[in-house]
């Protein structure tokens, strides 16, 4: 599509206290007036064009807002109806409130289409009936994605049932409370999930990078043999606890799955390390996976690998380093040169807000201890609820973003290459797993042979 | 058309026997959720007896013995209490023998179809693969879409106001003539016969579902599965 122009008159419609029948009552009458409105003189309109069903699942206001803007930010290129169910605090009486906004681009070549967004605020048990809410809205033979922006409840049958209705389930396993115990639910899908069903995470989107690193390592014909000569791996990561190693353990899992590498044992050694015996063709590979402190990388993001070994005698070595030179001394805050000044005038509002910005950083600080208090919980083992907007403070969009990758080779000078990684815009990694139709063999097997480590964890 | 209609039901193989207990499914709904809200089970309506047997869902595999249809079968089903009200008719053509792009590729491909809409969106779509447009060779299903609403943006007449007309004009084409009558009841009755003895026996199915297993069962004997409508 090349120009587009969305319309002022875009409908909409927002019921309160609603049933699905008023839903789609509404929902059919958009739709027709969409048709008349853009049939113009020509009786013979277009068809309504969709190419899928994207249905996100939103636990809080900040969710929903995500699910609709990369919903929007998706249909404006890919005609899509998407809808946004988020459940809400039971309320005697009232079950259901609605709204549909529709999104026209007006592509200057083809015709006009459409993308609807229908949000679905559920109060009660109806909200643990996805299927039942969805099912009518679905179009017909077009994928249905269900993008669960939380935790989904792996261990509940009502997500069962709502998957029958989809091709696909996308998660961010980056995102969820008890990642451990959430994970290994996600690689459990695999199995008893019906037979239709991909799945998709956010976060192997999110490992692309590291994934493209170590495989342009490996490419060039001579450097093939290097694959069976790997005996060591390690992989940095921030964070504590074994919930913090989920994205290790998907790298690893997707070499070891490539590789056929059997997982032997997994021992907790000195330090933090955790050490994963893998056995391949006779030979041993230990992958070492140690909790490094970086302020700037969330829980869980991976700082570094190195890979080594060696091969008919060439010994060889690949480090991946995440941001490996933007530790920054964080200046001192400027509150604690600043001498109260009292009063509502500007300079002590100024100093107000220091004090809360010192408050939040202190809050951040020991945002682990305050929910390992809260909770009994290890570290790594679940997250606070809310710690989203630490994490997007924390991360600095001009120093993650680059990846400093060393290659040396026997005796050879060491190569040295920095990446600019792309954007972790959600939209784009979100349509880079709807793109293959979230039926990923490679991250299927990946997922299964990390799931398999972490539940050694 | 009348004709031709009683023809073809003539031309459907009876059902009697085993084949009774293998080609049907009988089903009722119990206790589910429809539309977002919770329903009672068929047993549970007003004036339905706390044990009845009545079906309120029927699966059924079909064959037509007339050279145009020989070896193509036929799978209908209708029930109440389903997720939601549709009615279409859906031509799966077979897949080719042999697979250009490679099994691989062809992976994510739904065998083409053609789907007839008859309500709700009446009109017709047409399902075949197409390559993704990205630098591997990958195949995923699409949709070519006509809908009579958009497409003339005049509204189809009611059912019964078509009906209506057509007997004031005098017309019979949409009427069922005794002999249709006949055929479709001979076929019927041995089937029902045999559900009155309980073969097969009765599939219970949450309301807001497609059906009990015994239905998806039916189709997967035969390695194929119900279309999602």
């Amino acid at each position: 599509m090349s120009t587009t122009s969305s319309t002022p008159a875009d409908p909409a419609w927002h019921g309160t206290d609603v049933t699905m029948r008023d839903v789609l009552g509404a929902l059919g009458q958009i739709r027709e007036k969409f048709a008349r409105e853009e049939a113009g003189d020509d009786e013979h309109a277009h068809p309504r064009n969709c190419v899928m069903t994207l249905v996100g699942v939103a636990a809080n206001d900040e969710d929903e807002r995500l699910a609709q803007r990369t919903s929007m930010a998706i249909g404006t290129h890919h005609p899509a109806q998407a809808i946004v169910i988020r459940e809400e605090a039971p309320l005697r009486g009232h079950h259901l409130d609605a709204w549909i906004d529709t999104d026209v681009q007006r592509p200057a070549t083809a015709c006009a289409v459409e993308c609807e967004i229908i949000t679905l605020h559920v109060r009660g048990a109806a909200a643990d009936h996805l299927d039942a809410l969805v099912d009518p809205l679905l179009v017909s033979g077009v994928p249905t994605y269900l993008w669960w922006t939380g935790t989904p409840p792996f261990r509940k049958k009502e997500l069962l049932d709502a998957l029958r209705v989809c091709d696909g389930l996308v998660v961010d396993s980056a995102k969820f409370d008890e990642p451990y115990n959430s994970f290994l639910g996600l690689a459990r899908l695999l199995k008893v999930a019906h037979h239709r069903l991909g799945l998709g995470d956010l976060q192997w989107a999110r490992l692309r990078p590291w994934r493209e690193m170590i495989a342009q390592f490996f490419t060039p014909r001579d450097r093939r043999a290097f694959l069976a000569g790997i005996s060591e791996v390690g992989v940095d990561y921030a964070g504590e606890g074994r919930g913090n190693r989920i994205a290790a353990a998907l790298v690893i899992g997707w070499i070891a799955g490539a590789l056929d590498w059997k997982l032997r044992r997994a021992v907790a050694g000195p330090g933090g390390v955790v050490v994963a015996h893998y056995e391949s063709g006779g030979r041993s590979v230990e992958v070492n996976f140690r909790s490094v402190e970086k302020t700037h990388l969330a829980p869980g993001e991976l700082s570094a690998m190195r890979i080594a070994g060696s091969s008919r005698g060439m010994t060889f070595r690949l480090t991946v380093q995440h941001d490996p030179q933007r530790d920054r001394d964080h200046p001192e805050p400027a509150y604690r040169t600043l001498h109260p000044t009292g009063g509502e005038d500007d300079a002590g509002m100024e100093l107000a807000a220091r004090r809360a910005e010192w408050h939040r950083d202190v809050l951040h600080e020991n945002l682990g201890s305050l929910h390992h208090t809260a909770t009994g919980d290890p570290p790594g083992e679940s997250r606070p609820r809310s710690p989203v907007v630490f994490r997007h403070e924390r991360r600095r969009p001009d120093s993650t973003r680059v990846l400093l990758t060393l290659i040396e080779i026997g005796e050879t000078e060491p190569l040295r290459h920095v990446q600019q990684v792309d954007s972790e815009d959600v939209a784009a990694l979100l349509l880079d797993l709807l793109s293959t139709g979230t039926h990923d063999e490679v991250f299927n097997r990946s997922l299964g042979a990390a799931a398999e480590l972490v539940h050694k964890f | 058309v009348r004709d031709e209609k009683v023809k073809v039901l003539r031309s459907i193989r009876p059902l009697s026997g085993e084949e009774i207990q293998e080609s049907t499914v009988r089903g009722q709904y119990g206790k589910g959720w429809v539309l977002g809200e919770q329903v009672p089970g068929y047993r549970d309506e007003p004036k339905v007896a706390p044990d009845s047997e009545t079906e309120t869902f029927a699966a059924l595999r079909l064959s037509i013995d007339n050279w145009r249809w020989a070896g193509v079968p036929f799978y209908i089903r209708a029930g109440k209490r389903l997720p939601k009200r549709v009615t279409e008719i859906r031509v799966q053509f077979k897949r080719p023998p042999h697979l250009t792009f490679g099994r691989e590729a062809m992976k994510e491909v739904d065998p083409n179809a053609i789907t007839l809409r008859i309500q709700p969106e009446e009109g017709i779509s047409l399902k075949f693969g197409a390559k993704v447009p990205s630098a591997g060779l990958r195949i995923r299903s699409v949709t070519m879409d006509f809908q009579y609403v958009t497409s003339f943006l005049v509204e189809a007449p009611e059912a019964y106001e078509r009906l209506l007309l057509d007997c004031m004009i005098g017309d019979p084409t949409l009427f069922t003539r005794a002999d249709e009558v006949e055929a479709a009841w001979h076929l019927v009755d041995p089937i029902e016969e045999s559900w009155r003895g309980g073969r097969p026996p009765l599939g219970m199915y949450p309301a807001g579902t497609w059906g009990p297993d015994a239905a998806s069962r039916l189709l997967q004997a035969d390695a194929r599965e119900w279309h999602r409508p």
